[in-house]
């Protein structure tokens, strides 16, 4: 049979069938060389990143460590003083005050609120509302009702926006009442200082109760018991301020508590049980390594506003009411980032932030004589220059004061430097092109920078010292918003809003003074 | 088990199922490396290449066409590889012939023979051959893929078909006067 056709035709039809089995031994080297790959896969990166987050996490806690107990020491040699001049009382207040605004308090407590049925969730509220405002109801007596002794006027006008509308309405055998909720509280809140937020003695028992019967290595489990255990707490103290109706929520939730527990600690044996399954996840990780870019490293720059949530002062007590401006300033670094897998990313770097506000309204005058002691700041160790110029707060004056002195408005201009070493998590939500990220996390700041200057209207700056209240390593917790797109394979362009909230800041500062910072984060990832 | 479920095994770097895929693909695989390779030898050696390549990047099939079409792609990528950095003469100003038409008795012609001529075709002729009569794919393609310009693709190809053309020519011819 001869017929003409298209040499492409004629390769086309013989190939189109075609298919020729290989000899067993390509197999077996395939073989052979998957299992070599994968002993070499499996051992190198766990090690790597084991040995990783090690060897950060060992980093972070000396350095953390070190500078920490010596500031620990001098915050106690300061303390000393400071109790003989305020009244003891009062400093237990102000213990008590700072717990009431403890960011990790406060969380805790909305954790409990959203836990919650809402059978007793009104319930809730009003009990967390009542121990928030605890710091307030204390701070009043020297105002309102007059049953504490004329007690510091530094507490004084604080905080009377925080008042929820009954207790402002509370009469004075109420506030009587609010006494023995203190006294309450007090027994709450301070234990909490001293053992890690582990509440009254009450919850420990609970927690105990629950431990004997649930794992306590399950740290699911233990965070619900805690949970569960100070919402009981919260309402203890309620119950003590209304009347005894409630005790049968209270029961209630008693009762509700431990089922869930077991609940609880029925599914926590599955979060644990497969040790095959998370070796899976592992061999997942391991097969991801060789296609991802796991690695980016990310040189950010940001400008960062810093700024106070309630009123006080980190200069002088004289301060608290007067109105506070937050500064513009720059934040810049490099941050290093490692995925775990395709959500999760862990990333720390270390940053260079400069922060400042303003206190206005402050009036700056020479004396002519010898400086007074009494209108010396009272955190602010001065240099020589400064010795001779005295600020005092505009609204401390009385309104006879003469027009010319409350007409020259200056300001005080606290600036601080910090390098800021981040641990944050990233969480991604999108992973396109454009990805969305959560991040959360803590900071490690170091104090390098400590300036107090006075601005006045026509923008002089006068050098007055440095605070001598602030902390050499002070913390922050982090959240924020990343936003990220893809330019190319290897670069990412970021943005990212986060919210700063600082801790451990100040050692000694008047009234309720939280400071945070917000920065915008700009800066192009580089992947490998 | 599914091929998905297969899929999803080799994903984890389970042996079981990666053997269990070897079996199913292997032949067509073969194939598909004899065609673009110079010879038996080095068509097992691709075949061993494209795997152990397809099980790297098993994780990236996210199971978006067909499964046999990405197999064949990343094996065909594999061979490219390895012939893409070998020079070819590049005969550009040759004239085009363009007839490629020929007599021939399908019973002379073996799919072995076919097979044996390409691959004793240039690196070169034989990967453009394959690719655009084979295996479909445009001259934009090819010349991406081996990173040509449009011209030469083209220049390769019609000059692969005419070696082919003579070459089964030439073969008749023996035949012929063998049988004469």
């Amino acid at each position: 049979m001869r017929d003409k056709k298209h040499i492409d035709r004629l390769f086309q039809e013989g190939f189109k069938d075609f298919e020729a089995t290989p000899t067993d031994a390509v197999w077996k080297n395939i073989e052979a060389k998957l299992n070599q790959k994968k002993k070499k896969r499996r051992v190198i990166p766990i090690w790597w990143r084991y040995a990783g987050v090690a060897a950060l996490l060992l980093l972070l806690l000396t350095v953390g460590g070190t500078y920490f107990n010596v500031t620990d020491s001098t915050q106690q040699n300061n303390d000393i003083p400071q109790n003989q001049v305020v009244e003891t009382e009062n400093t237990t207040y102000e213990k008590v005050n700072f717990d009431g605004t403890n960011p990790t308090n406060d969380s805790e407590k909305t954790e409990n609120v959203i836990t919650d049925n809402p059978k007793t969730q009104n319930n809730l509220n009003n009990a967390s509302e009542t121990k928030l405002e605890v710091p307030s109801n204390i701070i009043t007596p020297s105002k309102e009702s007059s049953i504490a002794e004329s007690a510091s006027s530094k507490n004084e006008n604080e905080s009377k926006a925080n008042f929820p509308s009954n207790t402002i309405l509370n009469s004075n055998s109420n506030n009587l009442i609010n006494q023995k909720n203190i006294k309450n509280v007090a027994v709450i809140s301070t234990p909490k200082n001293n053992n890690n937020f582990k509440n009254s003695p009450k919850k420990l028992q609970n927690k105990i109760a629950v431990a004997v019967s649930d794992d306590e290595t399950h740290g699911h489990t233990n965070n619900g018991v805690k949970n569960k255990a100070s919402l009981i707490d919260t309402k203890k103290a309620k119950e003590l301020i209304n009347n005894p109706l409630q005790s049968n929520t209270i029961a209630e939730a008693e009762k509700e508590t431990p089922e869930k527990t077991i609940v609880e600690s029925k599914a926590s044996p599955d979060n644990t049980l497969t040790i095959e399954e998370a070796i899976d996840e592992n061999k997942d990780v391991l097969v991801e390594e060789t296609n991802q870019n796991r690695w980016r490293v990310v040189p950010n720059a940001a400008p960062v506003y810093f700024n106070t949530l309630g009123e006080g002062s980190s200069i002088d007590p004289q301060f608290n009411n007067n109105s506070k401006s937050g500064e513009l300033n720059m934040s810049y670094g490099i941050s290093a980032s490692y995925a775990i897998n395709k959500k999760l990313k862990v990333r720390s770097g270390i940053n260079k932030v400069n922060l400042g506000y303003n206190t206005n309204d402050v009036i700056v005058f020479q004396s002519s004589g010898l400086s007074s002691n009494t209108s010396a700041l009272r955190n602010v160790n001065g240099n020589g220059a400064s010795d001779s110029v005295s600020l005092i707060s505009a609204e401390s004056l009385d309104s006879e004061a003469p027009e010319s002195l409350t007409s020259s408005n200056t300001s005080i201009n606290q600036a601080l430097g910090y390098i800021e070493i981040p641990l944050e998590i990233q969480y991604a939500l999108s992973n396109k092109k454009l990805g969305i990220n959560i991040i959360g996390g803590f900071s490690s700041f170091f104090l390098n920078n400590n300036e107090i200057f006075s601005e006045g209207e026509n923008g002089n700056r006068t050098f007055l010292g440095e605070a001598n209240n602030i902390n050499k390593v002070s913390y922050s917790a982090n959240f924020g918003l990343g936003l990220n797109y893809q330019i190319s394979k290897k670069i990412d362009l970021n943005l990212e809003p986060m919210f700063k909230y600082q801790i451990n800041t100040f050692k000694n500062t008047s009234g309720n003074f939280t400071p945070f910072f917000i920065g915008v984060y700009t800066g192009f990832a580089i992947k490998f | 088990m599914s091929l998905k479920q297969l899929i999803e095994n080799c994903k984890i770097d389970d042996t079981k199922a990666q053997g269990e895929l070897y079996k199913l693909f292997s032949s067509k695989l073969f194939s598909v490396c004899l065609k673009y390779s110079r010879n038996y030898a080095e068509a097992e050696d691709n075949l061993q290449d494209a795997f152990l390549t397809i099980f790297k990047k098993i994780e990236q099939y996210k199971g978006k066409g067909s499964f046999e079409g990405w197999l064949k792609r990343i094996t065909i990528n594999t061979v490219l590889q390895r012939y893409r950095n070998e020079k070819v003469f590049d005969i550009i100003n040759e004239n085009i012939i363009e007839d490629v038409e020929l007599e021939v008795d399908e019973s002379l012609v073996s799919i072995d023979y076919l097979l044996q001529i390409i691959q004793e075709l240039p690196d070169r002729y034989r990967l453009v051959f394959n690719l655009y009569v084979l295996d479909g794919y445009s001259h934009k393609d090819i010349a991406s893929m081996l990173n040509i310009n449009l011209g030469t693709s083209k220049s390769n190809l019609s000059r692969a078909r005419q070696i082919l053309k003579r070459t089964i020519e030439d073969y008749k011819k023996t035949q012929q006067s063998q049988s004469l």
